[in-house]
């Protein structure tokens, strides 16, 4: 379609990243979100009283955060943060080896974790410390170098910076596991978790939802100074929220997660005024998702303030996790299931000499419609069953997510066969 | 919403054109995608400062087609025209 080039600096070739990079990232995490729901159906009898320690919920945590989430972070921000910071990234062998490193580490972490096998969450720890010391220094330095969309850039930094503090704390749970050195690994934990979901992918959700959502929506961008406000109140409530949690201050911690709470109300109120301004009239089923999502960040932190000042059961800790991972998993799908026919047409369009396929032609809507439902069906079967201790809803829940995931599984190879297709068309 | 296309556009000989110059994004996307929906018949020429790659598949949903075409030192020129087929299939 593109008739003509040009070698000017804002040419696509400059900016993009060939479909098959983030393509190779979205597959690995399509496939580790089947994997970690597998992994919870076979250990759905240990999720509600589940504490932390090796066995089949850790696992599983571990292939949804660094399989799903990380895999996914990585992918989307390879090809989107050029478009923030106008910068481009140069680096395929670079970018090939995060991409082994991170399935081997990931691998080997869950089956370590799976089996209580401590020479394979070892082995896993040294391949993620790899993977994630090669994506720091491209993040960075197309960081530094880029200028573009403050708020995002700024996002990205802290993002880096919680990284770093979420891997050390990593690797030391890991030796602690066969050297019993910390005197409260429980605390150590729960900060590495704090680390994980409010800091990286908290942040890196935070900071390209005001990239993504107003790409998608056609809506104008919200303003820089209400997005580092609310990047202000989430970083001061996730350093007191960590600081409580460390130094055992339970009201500490229940500030940090009500400055949390600030900072997660701004952000949703960006988001709701975003939405307010599209052009685009049908938002579709993407945004169902985003909106569930969304719903579950303030109802992960409120669960969190009254988990630290023990106003809740011993479940209350389980439910915290639940809907902190469910806010995280059903933003990721969200722009998964937006992202991935969106960058096949976009793709298509730079390749291809006639009318590449629509976004809605690359698009399965049945397949979307069942994950739709499946995700509900998981996240509110898994609450009810956690809160009321049945065993049976649990099981039910586990089996919802494990369909819902076939189901998006199945909705991604659509994609990417109808690309295929359509690329290897014969010219009408 | 309507969007208002604040960014500088005319009508010339060879179409409707479109400067979005120096705007950040989203608003380029926004300004080009709200001028399509006013242009009755004809081509939009669009100065860009970059090559607007994630317009692309807004183009392709709403039937229209893009090339790039010489523009001036430092800019990206697209001409966009309607497509006939698509236009005639629904």
């Amino acid at each position: 379609m593109s008739l003509g080039a040009t070698s000017f600096l804002g040419s696509a070739g400059d900016r993009l990243l060939p479909l098959s990079v983030p393509f190779r990232f979205f597959g690995a995490a399509v496939l580790f979100h089947l994997a970690a729901w597998a992994v919870l159906v076979a250990g759905a009898g240990e999720l509600a009283a589940f504490r932390g320690g090796a066995g089949p919920v850790l696992a599983a945590v571990h292939l949804m955060t660094l399989g799903v989430f990380v895999m996914t972070a990585m992918g989307a921000s390879l090809q989107l943060l050029p478009v923030a910071t106008l910068q481009g990234f140069a680096a395929p062998a670079r970018i090939n080896a995060i991409w082994w490193l991170l399935n081997i580490g990931t691998i080997c972490l869950a089956a370590g974790m799976y089996l209580a096998w401590h020479q394979a969450m070892v082995a896993g720890g040294v391949a993620l410390s790899l993977a994630i010391a090669l994506y720091l220094q491209l993040l960075l330095g197309n960081l530094r170098r880029g200028g573009a969309m403050a708020a995002v850039v700024a996002h990205g930094w802290l993002a880096a910076a919680a990284l770093i503090g979420l891997l050390l704390l990593g690797l030391i749970l890991i030796a602690n596991q066969e050297h019993g050195f910390l005197a409260d690994a429980q605390r150590a934990a729960v900060s590495h978790m704090l680390l994980a979901a409010y800091g990286f992918m908290g942040l890196l959700a935070m900071g390209f939802s005001y990239v993504l959502v107003p790409m998608f929506a056609l809506a104008p961008m919200p303003s820089d100074r209400w997005a580092l406000a609310a990047l202000l109140c989430t970083c001061a409530g996730l350093a007191l929220g960590l600081a409580g949690t460390w130094f055992g201050q339970d009201v500490w911690a229940a500030v940090g997660g009500g400055i949390g709470l600030a900072g997660a109300a701004l952000y949703l109120g960006l988001m709701a005024m975003t939405l307010r301004q599209r052009m685009r009239r049908k938002l579709g089923p993407a945004f169902i998702m985003m909106r569930l999502s969304w719903a579950l960040l303030p109802l992960s932190l409120f669960s969190g303030i009254a988990w630290a000042l023990d106003l809740l059961p011993d479940w209350g800790a389980v439910l915290f996790g639940l809907w902190l991972l469910g806010w995280l998993l059903g933003f990721l799908l969200a722009i998964l299931q937006r992202i991935v026919p969106f960058l096949a047409s976009m793709h298509a369009a730079l390749a291809m000499k006639r009318r590449p396929p629509t976004v809605t032609a690359l698009t399965a809507a049945g397949p979307l419609a069942a994950h739709l439902y499946c995700h509900c069906a998981a996240l509110i079967l898994l609450s009810a069953g956690i809160a009321w201790a049945m065993p049976v809803l649990v099981s039910l829940g586990t089996l919802a997510g494990l369909l819902g995931a076939a189901s998006f599984a199945w909705f991604f190879l659509l994609a990417v066969l109808k690309y295929r297709a359509a690329l290897k068309a014969p010219s009408a | 919403m309507t969007v208002l296309i604040s960014a500088p556009h005319w009508q010339a000989d060879d179409g409707c054109h479109i400067d979005v110059r120096g705007l950040p994004a989203p608003q380029p996307m926004l300004q080009i995608l709200a001028l399509l929906e006013t242009v009755a018949g004809g081509g939009v020429i669009v100065h860009h400062d970059r090559e607007p790659i994630y317009l692309y598949p807004e183009l392709t949903e709403r039937g229209w087609n893009h090339e790039i075409v010489p523009g001036e030192a430092g800019e990206v020129r697209l001409r966009l025209w309607r497509d006939n087929a698509y236009t005639n299939g629904h």
